[in-house]
């Protein structure tokens, strides 16, 4: 029967059939035989899973939810690196979990909470970082430097503009400090660069603890040792132009208003920027 | 004069159209509450938030549009965030659910607070229990975070068409006599969300087995990995989504009973005690009856396949599995177990075992008899050419 049916599929019908047509190649009646015995072979191996290894599902689940202590705790950490923890109360929106593929360099180190030290004023710093690229606070301009200014960059593309979208920290892009170089071609400051940052990415792991202070050192050189205090831009005439980026008036109003500024003496008791020392600590 | 006339009648027209349109459009987003406390000052920026001393990440945005329409969208974040009066915030307290939030329960015109559920929630099964009688290891169990997130409220829909007529035409009777709009929508939306299950039977078991799959946590507390309910039917109706599947809750929190208040199998208070399974096992009462017909004998039937718990109780393994310390689970085993339940155990394994060596040998001899036939086959067409 099964002969029969194997002729029948490969072209050969006998006699009375159709006796013109070229025979098929080795390598076509092998497949259409593999093809009868692979099931039977797959059936046989899923039916000897299913009796021997009922649990075998059942345990790939288990091992989702082995506690912390059996594993490591960085094991644990690994697995629950999302964007979200796992018993937040509150709503989250996408403005938490959409992937910003262009960003600033300094965050594949540092992540999205790249402030840690200061207990009063980490969150708020942090928040900062949803528009600001930390090379705006973390890059001083020099007072006199002319070339020094400031520009929109989409997180998506990467594409710049002048104009602002969005409100209240939901902007589809971020603001970089940029550079008007000899040629009056308009370039992003990136204070520690991309190949920088990859070969040090590829070679931390080689480093000594000496080493990696020194590497440490020389990757943030560039980085300003006092970054830009909050009142500082939140003052009229501040260090830098808002409405040049686009703000309407009444949002310049507010972001330079006592509201703001008056928050900020209250933080200032608490809180005042510490000179960055990347090699001493 | 008269262009004067006809500008402000347009303007009145404009303005009275927009008032009937929005007032007409019950399921519009419903507006944020003004921030009265001003916390959205800060609290609005989606990049607000850092890890905490334990290395916990805490994101404190909140997207105001969004909670307004949650459960917990009529309240004042100090309802609930006691402490936060001070700039920068210094004396946080910890949310405590059974806090008083100053708004009114209606049926009793007293204010509002959790304290009831948490009351029930801490005497179950999952509860920390009290002063007197604390459990160990209260660190395994679910706080209410762990189940419970500020969902946004869902109306009903898809009974009688788009949700969003339904609402328009229950609100516009409902409005004739309670003329505050905005209350009467808050409260079609919170009695329409309660009307349907919030997550879907996959979520509940995963809900539930995030735990309850942690053999070394069940060990801890003597209970064994629910693990097993993977080979069940029930199981298998709500892995492939089947409609009204019955997941976790549908057993353990049949009509009547609540899963704040979920109890140990030998309690009488139970779903699943012995006096209560036939009501459980029909879901009397229930919109969906699960098994009308259930009579004593079914309701006796196991649900989740015999695990750890009947094998320690038989004797046949020792108190550690898989370096799983199951003391505890041995002691409630001899308690729990019937010696009626571990004769069945053994009548299955001796089944089980009659299967694992009938079914390998079928297969194999399949196997035999496919490759015989294919080697006969391949002889004969060798002797046909030879022939030619």
């Amino acid at each position: 029967m099964k002969k029969d049916i194997i002729k029948r599929v490969i072209g050969r019908s006998g006699p009375g059939g159709q006796k013109d047509r070229k025979p098929p190649s080795k390598t076509a009646k092998l497949v259409i035989k593999t093809a009868f015995v692979l099931p039977i072979i797959l059936f046989a191996l899923w039916l000897l899973k299913l009796v021997y290894f009922p649990h075998a599902e059942a345990r790939k689940h288990e091992s989702v939810a082995k506690p912390a202590a059996e594993q490591g705790i960085f094991t644990q950490i690994l697995r629950d690196d999302g964007p979200i923890p796992k018993e937040h109360f509150h709503i989250i929106d996408e403005h938490i979990s959409q992937a910003e593929p262009y960003h600033p360099i300094c965050l594949e180190c540092h992540g999205s909470y790249p402030h840690s030290k200061e207990k009063k004023v980490r969150a708020i710093l942090n928040f900062h970082n949803g528009f600001l690229a930390c090379m705006v606070c973390h890059v001083r301009k020099k007072p006199d430097d002319k070339s020094f200014s400031f520009v929109w960059v989409d997180r998506q593309t990467g594409a710049t503009s002048m104009r602002v979208e969005g409100g209240f920290g939901k902007y589809p892009a971020k603001i970089f400090p940029i550079r008007e170089t000899a040629g009056r071609r308009l370039e992003i400051i990136h204070p520690v660069d991309e190949k920088a940052a990859a070969e040090f990415m590829r070679l931390k792991n080689q480093f000594s603890a000496d080493q990696m202070a020194k590497a440490k050192i020389k990757l943030h050189e560039n980085i300003s040792k006092k970054p830009v205090f909050c009142n500082e831009c939140h003052k009229k005439d501040g260090y830098f132009d808002f409405a040049k980026l686009g703000f309407p008036g009444n949002r310049v109003d507010h972001l330079t208003s006592t509201e703001i500024t008056g928050m900020i003496e209250k933080y200032e008791t608490f809180y005042m920027p510490e000179t960055i020392d990347f090699g001493s600590k | 004069m008269r262009l004067s006339a006809f500008m402000i009648g347009t303007i009145l027209l404009v303005t009275a159209f927009w008032l009937v349109a929005g007032s007409g459009t019950a399921m519009s987003a419903t507006e944020a509450l003004p921030d009265t406390e001003n916390c959205l000052f800060c609290h609005r920026y989606p990049g607000m938030g850092r890890f905490d001393e334990s290395g916990a990440k805490r994101i404190f945005y909140v997207n105001d549009q969004l909670f307004a329409r949650s459960n917990h969208g009529k309240l004042k974040c100090t309802n609930c965030h006691v402490g936060l009066d001070k700039i920068p915030h210094t004396d946080v307290k910890k949310v405590d659910c059974t806090t008083q939030c100053h708004l009114t329960e209606p049926s009793t015109d007293r204010e509002f607070s959790h304290s009831n559920m948490v009351n029930k929630y801490m005497a179950s099964v999952h509860g920390a229990g009290d002063a007197d009688n604390p459990k160990p290891f209260p660190e395994d169990l679910p706080t209410c975070k762990y189940c419970h997130q500020n969902k946004v409220q869902m109306p009903m829909a898809g009974l009688w068409g788009k949700s969003e007529a339904l609402a328009n035409e229950t609100l516009s009777r409902c409005v004739g006599c309670h003329t505050k709009h905005p209350w009467a929508q808050n409260f079609y939306l919170h009695f329409t969300h309660r009307m349907r299950r919030v997550r879907s039977q996959q979520e509940i078991v995963a809900l539930c087995t995030s735990c309850h799959e942690d053999s070394e946590k069940m060990a801890r507390h003597g209970l064994e990995s629910i693990a097993t309910f993977k080979d069940t039917f029930h199981w298998n109706l709500v892995k492939y989504g089947v409609k009204d599947a019955p997941d976790c809750i549908s057993c353990h929190v049949p009509v009547g009973y609540t899963t704040h208040d979920i109890r140990p199998k030998t309690d009488p208070a139970s779903s699943i005690n012995t006096f209560n399974r036939i009501s459980t096992c029909s879901n009397q009462g229930g919109i969906q009856s699960c098994h009308p017909g259930a009579t004593a004998g079914f309701a006796t039937g196991r649900v989740h396949a015999y695990g750890t718990k009947v094998q320690v109780a038989a004797g046949k393994t020792n108190a550690v599995v898989e370096g799983v310390d199951n003391t505890l689970l041995i002691e409630r085993a001899g308690k729990e177990m019937t010696e009626e339940e571990i004769f069945r155990h053994t009548v299955l394994s001796y089944i089980r075992l009659f299967y694992k060596v009938f079914i390998p040998l079928v297969v194999g001899f399949m196997f035999y008899h496919q490759w015989m036939d294919f080697l006969a086959a391949l002889r004969r067409r060798r002797k046909s050419r030879k022939a030619k």
